[in-house]
């Protein structure tokens, strides 16, 4: 319970920095997507069941601020990113720091995809966006996350030296 | 006990694939239900869940640069005030020779402004929508256009007590009617793929690059002359009946801190789904 109300909390906090914090850090029209972070974060931590839930809800709160035709796209992508790097997860149980921020970028390259495709974008038009859209802010997006991935990875040390000193 | 392992591995397995496909085919049934359910989803959420913690943290941001934004608009005022005693000469002379030429034209300052702030945007990769902070406690109706120093916005697209949402010039389902200042020639303004501003004009039209265009005054939501944009590319075609341009927005889409909503209720609207 106490889990849950912390990502509860995260996932508020996520949603303040996305919506406000996100528009006045951009650089050259880059934004990070701390949504996608969080889903990304989520799942590499509790698997594919927490992953796409926590997915679906980051994907419905980006679905209710884009045109309503579109409604049901960005949750149908996240969703899909929380189940499969869940699945990662699961099956290679200690990802180290270097292999999480390959999932994040591809998770970022992948998110994309689905959307685009979702909301009608053809084949030929999807490279592009990805290219001029998704690349830069799928470099931010890393170098941010880059630095949450390192902030973990020291608590889970500390938490396992702990656990190795005993009582 | 490996087996018993394996039963819940797969147990666990199982119920995440469940709620994957449960959630993927709720995300599939949104896409294809009617527009009018959609909007009524995307509205329950706006007005509970995302309105306090954007209202929150665009306050917390925006107090600490209050300060600092005050004594510059106190200078600007000073500034504008003296433009002020000019401008409303040369009104006194306009309306003067307008009653000489009989010409009874609305414009749209006209109208009573109110200021509001923008405290939220969509987070997607296209910024079609924002949230500002005036609703229907402050009289602020559907369709009633925000503009800013600098040109036009958009137009208000839903209204709550207290907040409402504005749809932008690059919202891809946003389609206005625009005039060149210099012309008067007529074309449409619309939002192509990735927010690109293009403008649909008659291959024949008096229009060049550098041109500045306004709101023609049609479609009954736009007041005549607020400024829009500025021609940069001009593709004409003559063998084609229309031709397209591309157009800077005078108030980019990102830049938006403050605006204003002009209280001009709607000419003609035909709804969409009533």
């Amino acid at each position: 319970m106490l889990k849950f109300l912390l990502y509860a909390f995260l996932f508020f906090v996520a949603v303040i920095l996305q919506t406000v914090i996100v528009p006045r850090i951009e650089i050259q029209g880059a934004q990070p997507s701390f949504l996608l972070i969080l889903t990304v974060i989520t799942a590499l931590r509790h698997g594919s069941l927490a992953g796409c839930f926590a997915g679906f809800m980051s994907g419905l709160l980006c679905d209710v601020y884009a045109p309503v035709e579109w409604l049901g796209a960005f949750s149908l992508a996240y969703c899909t990113i929380g189940f499969v790097v869940g699945q990662i997860e699961e099956s290679f149980i200690n990802l180290s720091l270097f292999p999480k921020i390959i999932v994040l970028i591809l998770a970022d390259f992948l998110k994309d995809a689905i959307y685009y495709f979702s909301i009608g974008k053809t084949s030929d038009d999807i490279p592009k966006i990805i290219y001029s859209l998704t690349l830069p802010n799928a470099i931010y997006t890393v170098a941010i996350g880059a630095i949450f991935f390192y902030l973990l990875s020291l608590k889970t040390e500390k938490k396992v030296e702990m656990h190795k000193q005993g009582p | 006990m490996k087996l018993f392992r394996h039963i819940a591995r797969i147990c666990k397995w199982a119920r995440g694939s469940v709620v994957f496909v449960t959630l993927i085919s709720l995300s599939i049934y949104m896409q294809l239900i009617q527009v009018k359910h959609k909007q009524n989803i995307a509205d329950f959420f706006l007005s509970t869940v995302f309105y306090v913690p954007q209202s929150a943290a665009s306050y917390l941001v925006r107090a600490s640069e209050l300060s600092k934004e005050n004594m510059e608009l106190k200078k600007e005022n000073a500034r504008l005030k003296l433009k002020e005693d000019l401008a409303r000469e040369y009104a006194i002379e306009n309306e003067r020779l307008k009653d000489l030429l009989g010409i009874i034209e609305q414009h749209w300052d006209n109208f009573p402004t109110v200021l509001t702030q923008i405290i939220g945007q969509n987070p997607g990769p296209y910024t079609t929508t924002v949230v500002v902070s005036r609703g229907a406690a402050d009289s602020i109706f559907y369709g009633m256009p925000v503009f800013t120093t600098r040109g036009l916005v958009g137009k208000v697209s839903k209204v709550f007590t207290h907040h409402s949402m504005v749809q932008l010039l690059s919202d891809p389902n946003s389609v206005i009617s625009v005039a060149s200042q210099r012309s008067r020639e007529l074309g449409t303004v619309f939002s192509k793929d990735n927010g690109n501003m293009q403008i649909q004009i008659s291959s024949y039209a008096n229009l060049a690059q550098g041109d500045t265009l306004v709101t023609s005054g049609f479609g009954g939501i736009y007041p005549k002359g607020i400024p829009v944009g500025v021609v940069t590319k001009l593709d004409k075609n003559n063998s084609e009946v229309l031709s397209y341009g591309s157009i800077e927005l005078l108030q980019p889409v990102e830049s938006l801190e403050e605006a204003f909503i002009i209280r001009k209720n709607t000419d003609w609207i035909v709804w969409e789904w009533e």
